[in-house]
């Protein structure tokens, strides 16, 4: 006991101290990012020594009851095998090197202190993942390392393709996490408790179970295998890893890279047991990142600009990762992700020397003679092309993903918004007799319904909020809106539980109130429709930190009681309700997205773009 | 089709006249960013360039007045300032002319000018039709794809398309891949009928055209400067390799007609495939008829601003032209300098604004036994040069001069070293099987490569290192021997060797009292992780450091023909006089020298004695650089200055600095450059330059013709003015005109950079290079008489340009009597010394 919390409590105090100091302290910033890295790496040693003792007794140390009630335990639980041993090593060590590096590179850039507080949250974020001891656990750092790459991407915030970029990569995370929800609220019930890995690495215990529960097995290993192919960018995916390679140099190799894409492969080796049970998802898995190998080595040789081509040669051996994974040679894929991980931080850093290095060689090569060089053979012309067109990822990506919220969110808007609130009001007054127990015999048909019915409804408010460009403050409050359906949703299913909505809507109601009087005061001196950048960082330096905050609430970011309250509600859920689960979880997981787009929109990026211009072109 | 006759070639002209002029990041040289406007005054090019582009080269108004505040811009000048120059927009306020109420004036109209030119509304309105119109975002469709194409195209060495034949043209090209592949990059039939039937591109571009606009030649010509502008850095870059392929050495066929055709195609067929059916996207049917006509039209009006740019320059230019007038009377009354009987060495700097601490340091140094000249850092000989293993040859003189000349380094002794190749970073390491070995065989090496790197770094083949540039072992073909190697000759030929060394010597008038060794130092830079690093080397050798000039020039002085012709032309030099070339580092503060071997023992002990001033002031001169670095240990600040074993410790951080992954600044380049002093050095000699001014040597009273003054002037000023206006703009509008921060730097096919993986090139300076600079533009002194000026300028229009339509000042010393004069309205006035009380030392 205790030495491993450290390594989770370590981090947290280097991140709050970090936020602590004032803007201009940069030695201050540095020191204290280079303080925490340095600690974790001394102490680790120690936990090694521990471990290598007795190795059985130590794996699960730590498990905290934060959440009981009658037949839902909610445990905070920490874990430690050789898995995390080598994801620590690697990841703390890359880290201190890079955080080192930029101590100095970004020296005067504006944006010193939150660049070494967003590498220092997703150092948080990166040892939640690694040393979580369950699913929930592992969850949590899972959403701190989305909302931190988020940030890293749009490091710089004036400008546009940096905050386009983000959004798209938070996009294709948080898709991942319906995933995530899902995979934890399915395996909940195929192990009828709250498991640690440590059990799961129990291997009678994984076959009795999965025989017993039929498809289960697949469908977790797929969902988590979802996750995964998002967090470690395989096809279809790929396509966001070039693009998120526009902060300073260092924070792309060290996020994009090396660590934060090998995640995806971390949570496969967790996963591991049930996948290696399951016949089916590891033909898919290895299919896959076979494929996303072919995809990287064939983009990366076409590759013109030097920090794509190296995203696309990393991104060809994750996908060989993954396949080590799932053929259960998980030795050959931790050497293998060490390997790879630094080797692409090296190459990072010194990328842009390449000019130096490739001109020279380029002034003592012979040219290619005519006859000599070749047409491209069919074949690789026909690569050459998908290369270009990225193997049509963006299309699929837009297609499958972007698309269908979208034109929802546009149909949704041309309803007249009085339907809306009508429909709503019927929802409450149904939900209201049926849970005072009035007119079953009339509405019985409804009521069996009336939960899907809600989370539909909730999953429209907040495709409108994603649809809606014209006003902010509806956008807002229909994201809260949509946080109470679902709570109603779950409470008509499991009738009663009062406490654990009350727990899960306790944030919202806070960030819906906090954001809403935020807004409200923005709104008085700036034009906050959401067809726009607005920029407004530049205006309210505080203000837009504070509505970041809130904006976190909003999402069920692991800063208030809502992020418990959302697995609760799962847990009311029962097995034989997929639909609504996946329904609630989509909910969960847009609501998300609509506030960080909502975010990006209002307080990034100066823009220069129609709306200013109007005055100049009258007509326009 | 209504439009065929539109003529081509001008409405492209008209196009390149927007577009950035920079060349691919090896051949980096600084120019004038708004030199398509260089017919028209600063201050017309100035708003002219706002009314085209949207963007505001000259700092707002707020930063003028918080510049005064802190002091940086004096009453007097301000005064002198409303006195001395015209400003006849400025009726509203007229007789202006008390510092005092200038500034009341300015804050007041503070508000009025910050409301008018907050945006920048030239871009992005006709395109922006097609999302309003028909929510449909071409630009994010079209650029990942056309700049992937352009980048693929161009690329020279970073993917593996090198050994492809890619020979037609962006176009041809372009379509060849299409129809060999079995996927088309295009997605409706109709663009891939366009492609496939037409004749040429310049059919395709009409067609299109057409097809997306109209037939309105203002609206096309309003949309193809809107399309190019908003990515002009493959825009520009096109436009410059077309008109100088030679900046790539993997040859390609680019047209900027061709690459707007390929936009123009990729823009239809997204358009075309993703219309709703029914609807038109061509702009004619979008827009309203007057559409254009309703851009305003406003004229900018930026002379507020201007004033107070010049009375900031005039801040500055006052102080430094009272202490060279000072020096001026000084030495007419108290003969200063150097004295001839003591001079002992000569030595030769390039004109560059980073030598001329060190120039003092060595006067300082020796005593004055070393007599120092300044000249532009080619030291007069033209050529490309090969270097050992070299295939290509690369240009060692001024960019604008096209040498016929070909000079190779060949080795004596030893064989050359074999660069050795690099595994880790091998374009290998990114395939399925090779990738898998390197990253379990050399992931672990790297790791330990990189730590080493970062706690302790050292040379090695990521530095951009002036030294490797020629082996100091090496031999080079100096004569011309009769033979030709890719259409150069190779080697000079007497002849033209005896004309090149003449004009030299007599340009900076070393025609008498040669010293016993005279040595001429070029200079270059070193640097890591930097893709600018073109820019840090010697203007003067088109971005390459100057040693092999160096080394050539003194090779030619030593050669006994040349003497003998030169004794001739009335140029004796002693027979006990050596020539010697070496090389300045300028980021490390090294020197290297060539030829040494051949010295007789008693010039080796002579030269030994140099070394030893020339080491003791490098050490002098990094500790003057350092006092200006960030990122310094607090320890080596601190060192005390005048101890000669701490000076070594600053030292070593200025060398260890040059090697650094993570430094951002590993000089500061020509920042702060402002100055530009023609003349003897004994007028700055003394004077505090601070590392801002271009010295080039001149004796006004060996050329009373003024010949050799315009031969000087002719190198000099477009290559300072050059430097000096690309730092101004990349300082003024450092996202537009400036490549922004270096962090996020992506180097695209070894042309460019960009930020990220998917924005456009970025040209201008990084704004690191420019953050301590000065936006000042350049004044340039010179100790001659109005007259022979007058008469330079009546008969050199490309010089007048310049000063005329102040792109650069011009003051003149007279040689005689120490008055300045400046150079206004075309005339020379009398400039009246208007700082109150001198408190210079």
């Amino acid at each position: 006991m205790g030495i491993l919390n450290n390594f989770i409590i370590i981090p947290i105090l280097g991140l709050i101290l970090s936020v602590l100091w004032k803007n201009n302290r940069e030695k201050a910033i540095s020191n204290t990012a280079i303080f925490t890295l340095v600690l974790q790496l001394v102490v680790f040693p120690f936990l090694l020594f521990r471990w290598w003792q007795n190795p059985v007794k130590f794996i699960s140390l730590f498990d905290f009851t934060i959440y009981k009630s009658y037949d839902y335990v909610f445990n905070f639980s920490l874990y430690f095998d050789k898995v995390s041993a080598v994801f620590s090593l690697v990841g703390t060590l890359l880290s201190l090197l890079v955080v080192y590096y930029t101590s100095r590179y970004l020296h005067r850039e504006p944006g010193y202190k939150r660049f070494f507080n967003t590498i220092q949250m997703f150092f948080v974020g990166y040892n939640f993942v690694i040393f979580g001891g369950n699913y929930e656990t592992v969850f949590i750092g899972w959403e701190i390392l989305g909302i931190s790459s988020f940030l890293l991407i749009a490091f710089y915030r004036e400008r546009y393709l940096p905050v386009k970029n983000a959004v798209r990569v938070f996009f294709v995370y948080r898709i991942g996490d319906i995933g995530f929800i899902l995979a934890m609220w399915l395996s909940h019930h195929a192990w009828h408790s709250n498991i640690n890995f440590a059990t799961l690495n129990q291997l009678d215990f994984v076959r009795d179970h999965l025989a017993e529960s039929g498809g289960v097995g697949i469908a977790v290993g797929l969902l988590f295998f979802l996750v995964a192919m998002g967090k470690s960018a395989l096809f279809p995916f790929s396509s966001w890893l070039p693009r998120a390679m526009e902060g300073p140099t260092p924070s792309s190799a060290i996020f994009y890279g090396s660590l934060s894409v090998h995640l995806g492969a971390f949570l496969m080796l967790r996963t591991m047991p049930i996948i290696l049970q399951e016949p089916l998802v590891q033909c898919v898995i290895v299919f896959v990142g076979l494929f996303t190998s072919f995809v990287g080595h064939y983009t990366a040789k076409y590759q013109s600009t030097i920090k794509s081509q190296i995203a696309y040669g990393s991104l060809t051996q994750i996908g060989l990762i993954f396949v080590e994974i799932a053929l259960g040679w998980s030795n050959l894929a931790l050497f293998h992700f060490s390997g790879n991980a630094i080797l692409r931080t090296y190459q990072l850093l010194v990328s842009p020397s390449s000019v130096v290095y490739l001109i020279r060689k380029q002034y003592r090569s012979e040219l290619p003679e005519e006859q000599h060089s070749k047409n491209m053979s069919r074949w690789n012309s026909t690569m050459y092309v998908l290369s270009l067109k990225e193997f049509y990822m963006e299309q699929i990506q837009y297609g499958l993903l972007w698309y269908p919220f979208k034109q929802g969110g546009r149909l949704l808007n041309k309803v007249k918004q009085e339907y809306f609130i009508a429909t709503g009001m019927v929802l409450i007054a149904l939900f209201s007799m049926s849970y005072a127990g009035l007119g079953g015999s009339v509405f019985s048909p409804i009521y069996q319904q009336l939960s899907l019915i809600l989370a539909i409804f909730a999953l429209c408010l907040v495709l409108f909020a994603f649809g809606n460009y014209k006003n902010s403050l509806f956008s807002w409050f229909s994201i809260a809106l949509s946080h109470v359906f679902v709570a109603l949703s779950v409470l008509h299913k499991s009738q009663g539980f009062l406490l654990d909505v009350e727990i899960y809507l306790s944030g919202i109601f806070v960030a819906a109130i906090l954001g809403g009087i935020i807004l409200t005061q923005i709104q008085k001196k700036h034009d906050i429709r959401l067809n726009h950048h607005w920029g407004l960082f530049q205006f309210y330096p505080r203000l837009s930190v504070l509505f970041f905050v809130v904006s976190l609430m909003m999402t069920g970011f692991p800063i208030t009681p809502t992020f418990l309250g959302e697995d609760l509600m799962f847990t009311h859920l029962q097995e034989g309700e997929p639909l609504l689960a996946t329904l609630i979880a989509m909910t969960l997981i847009i609501d998300g997205l609509v506030v960080v787009r909502m975010y990006s929109r209002l307080f990034f990026v100066i823009t220069r773009d129609e709306n200013n211009r109007n005055k100049f072109y009258k007509n326009a | 089709m209504g439009h065929l006759h539109l003529a081509e070639p001008i409405y492209l002209a008209q196009l390149r006249h927007f577009l950035p002029s920079q060349a691919p990041l090896k051949d980096f040289v600084h120019h004038n960013t708004l030199h398509h406007y260089q017919n028209l005054s600063f201050k017309q090019a100035i708003e002219r360039y706002f009314e085209d582009l949207g963007v505001k080269n000259i700092f707002d108004i707020q930063i003028y007045l918080d510049l005064y505040k802190q002091g940086g811009i004096s009453n007097e000048a301000i005064e002198f300032v409303l006195r001395a120059y015209d400003f006849d927009l400025l009726e509203i306020q007229h007789g202006l002319k008390n510092a005092q109420d200038w500034v009341a004036f300015s804050e007041s109209e503070l508000n009025k000018s910050q409301e008018q030119f907050k945006w920048h509304p030239r871009v992005k309105t006709l395109k922006g039709t097609w999302k309003r119109k028909l929510n449909l975002d071409v630009d994010a469709a079209v650029y990942p794809i056309l700049f992937r194409w352009i980048s693929n195209y161009m690329d020279q060495g970073i993917s593996e398309l090198e050994n492809i034949r890619w020979n037609k043209g962006i176009w041809d090209d372009f379509k060849e891949i299409n129809q060999n592949s079995f996927i088309s990059v295009l997605n409706h039939k109709e663009s891939k009928a366009i492609l496939s039937q037409s004749e040429s591109a310049q059919d395709a571009f009409n067609t299109l055209l057409n097809r997306l606009i109209g037939e309105d030649e203002s609206l096309i010509f309003a949309y193809l400067k809107e399309q190019q502008l908003m990515h002009p850095g493959w825009s520009g870059l096109v436009s410059v390799v077309e008109q100088n392929p030679a900046h790539l050495i993997l040859p390609r066929k680019v047209s900027l007609l061709e690459f707007i055709a390929v936009e123009l195609l990729l823009e239809f067929d997204f358009l075309i495939s993703n219309i709703p059916a029914g609807r038109s996207f061509r702009l004619v049917d979008l827009i309203t008829p007057d559409f254009l006509q309703t851009a305003v039209t406003e004229k900018a009006n930026f002379t507020i601003d201007y004033v107070w740019q010049l009375a900031f320059e005039w801040t500055y230019y006052a102080s430094i032209t009272q202490q060279i007038q000072f020096r001026f009377m000084q030495k007419n009354g108290l003969k200063l300098g150097c004295e001839k009987h003591q001079i002992q060495f000569q030595a030769l700097f390039c004109i560059d604004d980073r030598e001329g601490s060190i120039r003092s340091h060595i006067e300082n140094s020796s005593g004055n036994s070393v007599q120092t000249f300044g000249i532009p850092g080619f030291f007069g000989i033209e050529f490309f040069y090969k270097g050992l293993e070299m295939v290509h040859a690369s240009k060692s003189c001024p960019a604008p001069v096209n040498p016929h000349v070909l000079i190779k380094e060949y080795a004596v002794h030893t064989s050359p070293e074999k660069p050795r190749k690099d595994l880790i970073l091998s374009r290998n390491t990114h395939k399925t099987l090779q990738g898998f070995m390197s990253s379990i065989g050399l992931g672990f090496a790297a790791g330990i490569k990189l730590v080493k790197q970062v706690i302790r770094p050292e040379m090695n083949q990521y530095v951009a290192s002036s030294v490797g540039f020629m082996s100091p072992n090496s031999k080079l073909t100096l004569m011309h021997q009769g033979g030709f190697e890719d259409g150069f000759q190779i080697g000079f030929t007497l002849e033209e060797l005896l004309v090149r060394a003449e004009n030299m010597l007599q340009s900076i008038d070393l025609t008498h009292d040669f010293a016993r060794l005279i040595y001429l130092v070029g200079h270059g830079a070193s640097s890591i992780n930097n893709p600018h690093y073109a820019a840090y080397d010697c203007g003067a050798c088109s971005g390459r450091p100057g040693s092999v000039n160096a080394r050539l020039m003194a090779m030619v002085l030593n050669l006994p023909e040349i003497r003998f012709g030169l004794k001739l032309k009335g140029i004796e030099i002693p027979e006990s006089t050596r020539f010697i070339g070496a090389l300045h580092d300028t980021t490390r503060d090294e020197v290297v020298y060539y030829d040494l071997n051949v010295l007789t023992s008693d010039q080796m002990y002579l030269h030994g004695e140099f070394q030893q001033f020339m080491d003791d002031s490098l050490l002098f001169n990094a500790a003057e650089r350092i006092k200006k670095f960030t990122n310094v240990s607090k320890r080596v600040q601190q060192l005390n200055q005048q101890e000669k074993s701490e000076i070594e410790d600053v030292h070593k951080e200025v060398l260890r600095r040059s090697m650094r992954l993570f430094e951002t600044r590993p000089e500061y380049n020509h920042a702060t450059n402002s100055l530009c002093v023609i003349g003897e050095r004994e007028l700055t000699s003394l004077v505090e330059l601070d590392r801002r001014a271009f010295l080039q040597s001149y004796n006004p009273k060996t050329d009373p013709q003024g010949r050799v003054l315009h031969s000087i002037m002719k190198a000099a000023v477009p290559v300072c003015g050059g430097i000096n206006l690309e730092y101004y703009f990349s300082k003024v509008s450092p996202d537009q005109m400036g490549a922004g921060s270096k962090l996020p730097h992506n180097v695209n096919g070894l042309l460019g950079v960009s930020n990220g993986v998917e924005g456009d090139l970025r040209t201008g300076l990084p704004a690191q290079m420019v953050e301590i600079h000065d936006a000042l533009r350049l004044m340039m002194i010179i100790q001659q008489t109005p007259e022979i000026l007058q008469e330079i300028l009546k008969n050199d229009p490309v010089l007048l340009e310049w000063f005329q339509n102040e792109w650069m000042h011009l003051m003149l010393i007279h040689p005689d009597t120490g008055q300045f004069y400046y150079f206004n309205n075309q005339k020379f006035l009398l400039y009246t010394n208007w700082i109150q009380n001198g408190d210079f030392k």
